[in-house]
């Protein structure tokens, strides 16, 4: 995807063409919904909230400065709208939603992994569903849509130098779970 | 699993995870929503002529105001100016109650524009808010 081809949508979207709208969510859904599935953990409350955050999209459409690529845009509305909405919801969120366990290490898993790999995907995937949201959402960014770390660095207000040193912690927290788990499972 | 499982090996395996689907229907439940709220999406070519209009509405609410609300006081102000001045040059009456009653409505009158061009600023950061799609989220 390139910042050029987005634009072009956004300018249609702006001199009135608001089909062209319908463009920009067919290329940016998956990417916002993974987003805001991983912070929120459930399905109904993300599908309900990535509508939002491209109506928000939408209405703010004329705010949009070109100076960073659309993609970055529309992840940062999604993010500060996802974790303003898990903070409002705190008390009903269940962490480790087993359906999104099952349901992602199911994509995980290639068909000619071995066991053991596919339960370490596994694993990996319940590990990061139990990050804190903020967490899971930089996990998010930077493996799953391959976004750099100057790109996360504007989407979430983190300076590239925090971006790197929490990507760090993430992945050290994460290896510990599995060990733990691992640990856990052989006694 | 080995005991040296290191950092660089979930690195190694995060980039394996794949983003998720979003549900077939989000889309067309977005375009159905765009559709149904008609939403008045201001663009490039009219927000120039809606901010025009939007001030000159506004000037002339607020010399329309100025004249209904004020225009009483302006010219009481104007008599008791006129009237003190006569005082002053034509009579013995003490002069000091005059200036004292002339400026105590002074703090009142400046009240009352000061209120009406505050109300006015208001319904203009309003109307901006609500017309021109102000980005809250950046």
């Amino acid at each position: 995807m390139t910042k050029d081809e987005d634009l072009i949508w956004v300018e249609k979207v702006l001199s009135g063409d608001t089909n062209a709208f319908a463009i920009l969510v067919e290329r940016h859904q998956d990417a916002v919904y993974t987003l805001i599935r991983r912070i929120l953990k459930r399905d109904d409350e993300a599908e309900d909230t990535t509508q939002m955050v491209f109506l928000k999209a939408y209405h703010s459409l004329a705010g949009f400065n070109r100076k960073s690529m659309f993609s970055t845009w529309i992840s940062r509305i999604a993010y500060n709208s996802a974790i303003s909405e898990y903070r409002k919801k705190k008390n009903k969120v269940h962490l480790g939603d087993d359906k999104l366990m099952n349901q992602l290490a199911t994509n995980l898993a290639d068909e000619n992994d071995s066991y053991e790999k596919e339960s370490l995907l596994a694993q990996l995937e319940t590990a990061v569903g139990q990050l804190e949201p903020e967490d899971n959402a930089l996990i998010t960014f930077y493996y799953m849509q391959q976004q750099s770390v100057d790109e996360i660095s504007q989407i979430t207000g983190l300076s590239v130098p925090n971006v790197k040193t929490r990507l760090f912690r993430i992945r050290k927290k994460l290896q510990e779970k599995i060990l733990q788990e691992t640990t856990t499972q052989q006694f | 699993m080995n005991d040296n499982f290191e950092n660089k090996e979930i690195d190694q395996l995060l980039r394996q995870m794949m983003p998720m689907k979003a549900p077939p229907k989000l889309k067309n439940n977005i375009m159905d929503q765009i559709s149904a709220e008609q939403i008045h999406n201001t663009t490039a070519a009219t927000m120039t002529i809606e901010k025009l209009l939007l001030g000159l509405s506004l000037l002339t609410a607020m010399i329309a105001l100025l004249f209904m609300v004020d225009f009483g006081f302006i010219a009481n102000g104007f008599t008791d100016a006129i009237g003190w001045m006569n005082t002053l040059l034509s009579s013995d009456q003490p002069t000091f109650d005059q200036i004292a009653e002339t400026t105590a409505q002074l703090p009142a009158m400046a009240l009352m524009v000061l209120a009406a061009i505050g109300l006015l600023l208001l319904v203009e950061r309003l109307i901006i808010r609500r017309f021109t799609n102000v980005n809250y989220f950046v």
